[in-house]
């Protein structure tokens, strides 16, 4: 990057007033020459389902609003249940000031499962609290349209709960599910 | 001078917007949840106030006790064993608790039950006899009685229950039978 700084033929306080300016340009991208757009996706907090038993069958529900409910199950003294949490941050990769929105599309790749001796554990629903989409089935992405984003740095905390179905035929377990989002911006708008 | 003019005009514009399309980002979440074993009491052993004999004149009781430490007769009950043996059926009820290790548990009993009696001469109905101050004994608080109890490292524990079984004079002789429920529940 070339940059050419004020003369130092000026006098000594234009020089110093200049050599600020320069600094702060050098922070800058260059005109015309702004980074590709980039997005990060970070997993703040786990989709927790809390403590309980079955018998045998049973589920529970923690929406991405934090309610709970559940059938044939009984809740024990334990961790409690809570949303899972994601931070969406999109670098547009430039300075400009204006306000723009992101069309983003969410994705839960699969149903989410795992076997731990004698227990099942299957989420095969999902629902987040962005804005216009409800149910979030695994292999189904949902398009999201962002508004607001005017910086050059915009980011959007979304939460994600879902719908955990336990099957048992023996003891306990202690379940940790992956839960892999992906989340795609499909336009700069 | 004029430069500088020029040059802060280009920062307030900014750079035109790149269309961003298929920038895609993964995050590995996590979904959490503790199953627990189900907790379950199974009956070992029966409360059984062993035989006894009663006065015609005046009313008395036995007395179980949960520590396993033999029956205290009072009144006009008195044991029918008494130098003849056979009274080593005396015991409280007993019952194992398995389930989560650790966990801590709370056992509700009733205090009070009846138990119907059939007449030894001839199968009739005798009057009920009333079975109160139930006492509830968890090894995991041995020494101590309490209705709360933690299973150990192995998911277990063990309840007794003692009682006290009123014996109204001129009782008949009689088998009498009740049924004494528990349960357990986490805490």
């Amino acid at each position: 990057m070339l940059r050419v700084c004020p003369s130092v033929a000026l006098h000594k306080f234009r020089l110093i007033a200049g050599g600020l300016f320069c600094a702060g340009l050098a922070g800058l991208p260059a005109p015309g020459m702004a980074a590709s757009p980039t997005v990060t996706l970070t997993a703040d907090q786990a989709l927790r389902f809390g403590s309980f038993f079955t018998d045998t069958t049973g589920s529970r529900t923690v929406t991405s609003t934090g309610s709970v409910s559940s059938t044939s199950i009984v809740p024990v003294t334990g961790s409690q249940p809570g949303p899972a949490q994601f931070t969406l941050t999109y670098d547009r990769g430039n300075n400009a000031n204006v306000a723009y929105a992101l069309l983003i599309s969410v994705l839960v790749p699969g149903t989410a499962s795992q076997v731990s001796g004698g227990v099942t554990g299957t989420i095969s629903r999902f629902d987040t609290d962005l804005p216009g989409v409800g149910t979030l089935l695994p292999g189904q992405t949902a398009q999201v349209t962002l508004i607001g984003c005017r910086r050059r740095m915009c980011s959007r905390t979304f939460r994600v709960g879902g719908t955990l179905q336990v099957a048992r035929t023996s003891g306990g377990a202690q379940l940790a599910i992956p839960l892999p989002v992906v989340v795609t911006v499909l336009a700069e708008l | 001078m004029g430069r500088l003019i020029l040059a802060f005009s280009l920062a307030a514009m900014g750079t035109p917007a790149f269309a961003a399309s298929g920038q895609s980002a993964t995050a590995q979440g996590q979904a959490q949840a503790v199953i627990v074993t189900p907790i379950i009491a199974v009956a070992l052993g029966d409360l059984d106030f062993g035989a006894l004999t009663s006065s015609r004149t005046a009313s008395g009781s036995v007395t179980v006790n949960p520590d396993g430490s033999g029956a205290v007769y009072a009144g006009g009950a008195a044991a029918a064993c008494a130098g003849g043996g056979g009274c080593g059926g005396i015991a409280p009820a007993r019952f194992r608790v398995s389930g989560e290790a650790g966990r801590s548990y709370t056992v509700s009993a009733p205090l009070a039950i009846s138990a119907t009696g059939t007449l030894i001469d001839g199968g009739g109905r005798a009057p009920d006899l009333a079975i109160d101050a139930l006492r509830v004994h968890l090894d995991s608080h041995a020494g101590g009685v309490t209705s709360i109890g933690q299973l150990d490292a192995r998911g277990e524990d063990r309840i007794a229950i003692g009682g006290r079984l009123n014996v109204p004079a001129g009782t008949v002789p009689a088998h009498y039978r009740a049924t004494l429920t528990i349960m357990v529940t986490y805490s």
